[in-house]
């Protein structure tokens, strides 16, 4: 299959590698089908594209959640485990959304709507997390996010510091087991 | 949209599997019960709306893939906690 995006480019990529969203992501519903591709060509960054094959100029950037938050932790429900047809825990592979602001140190992860694939059938879908443990807005890069919020502290202590700090905090929540 | 009217304690089914309780009024704060089977799915609008917006933003902001990637320049230099990598699904216990 070949990708034509202005985005992303051209991307040459085997068919079976395409994966699908059951029912999409919330505010995408019509697009179900997406391939990943290394950010930079680099397998080795911690960052992927997750383009969407009917849409090409449609694309998130996409991290394995494990790499910035190694306490994260969700329940599976029975009913999402059937769905995805999923049988052991070695099937699932798990990513993050990630939303890039316009300094990318601020990038943050949202922990609250993760992706859920399994890698035999190549099928995911996007969870919405019961537990409040987790946001939509997690700073993946901790220290930089309060380098941060120290130098918008001293020229503004309006309601983004507010937010800076919230998210900075609940980069640190601890799991319960 | 239909609208019905209840009382405290009185409820609604929807078809023979889904039963909505009013379990408390106080004020402007309603609490209601939902007894629905395990594979319906129930959640505050609230949440759902943050999760299509969150996934909105991360599509919208930067129309430019390269120069996203021309930023991570910077992350090159920043210290990526490259941790082992823990499956996040807690085993439920049974």
């Amino acid at each position: 299959m070949k990708i034509e995006s202005k985005r992303f480019g051209t991307i040459e990529i085997k068919d079976d590698r395409v994966l699908t969203l059951d029912g999409g992501l919330l505010g995408f519903s019509n697009i179900t089908n997406f391939i990943l591709v290394d950010a930079q060509g680099d397998p080795r960054l911690p960052f992927k594209w997750m383009i969407s094959t009917e849409d090409p100029e449609v694309g998130f950037l996409v991290a394995d959640p494990g790499m910035f938050f190694s306490d994260y932790v969700f329940d599976l429900t029975p009913e999402d485990a059937s769905q995805l047809k999923i049988e052991k825990p070695e099937d699932i592979t798990v990513v993050t959304l990630l939303t890039i602001p316009a300094d990318p140190r601020m990038i943050t992860a949202n922990l609250r709507g993760p992706l859920v694939f399994n890698n035999q059938t190549r099928r995911g879908k996007q969870l919405v997390l019961n537990s409040h443990q987790y946001a939509t807005k997690h700073f993946i890069f901790l220290q930089d996010a309060k380098d941060e919020l120290k130098k918008a502290s001293a020229v503004d202590a309006g309601a983004a510091v507010a937010f800076v700090a919230d998210a900075a905090e609940n980069r640190e929540v601890k799991t319960q087991s | 949209m239909l609208v019905l009217t209840r009382r405290l304690g009185e409820s609604i089914w929807i078809n023979d599997d889904i039963r909505i309780v009013i379990q408390n009024i106080r004020g402007n704060q309603v609490r209601v019960g939902i007894a629905a089977p395990r594979e319906m799915v129930v959640h505050r609008e609230e949440i759902y709306q943050k999760i299509h917006q969150e996934n909105r933003a991360a599509q919208s902001l930067h129309p430019d893939a390269r120069a996203v990637e021309r930023s991570f320049e910077h992350l090159k230099s920043v210290e990526i906690p490259n941790r082992v990598l823990n499956n996040p699904i807690k085993r439920r216990e049974t």
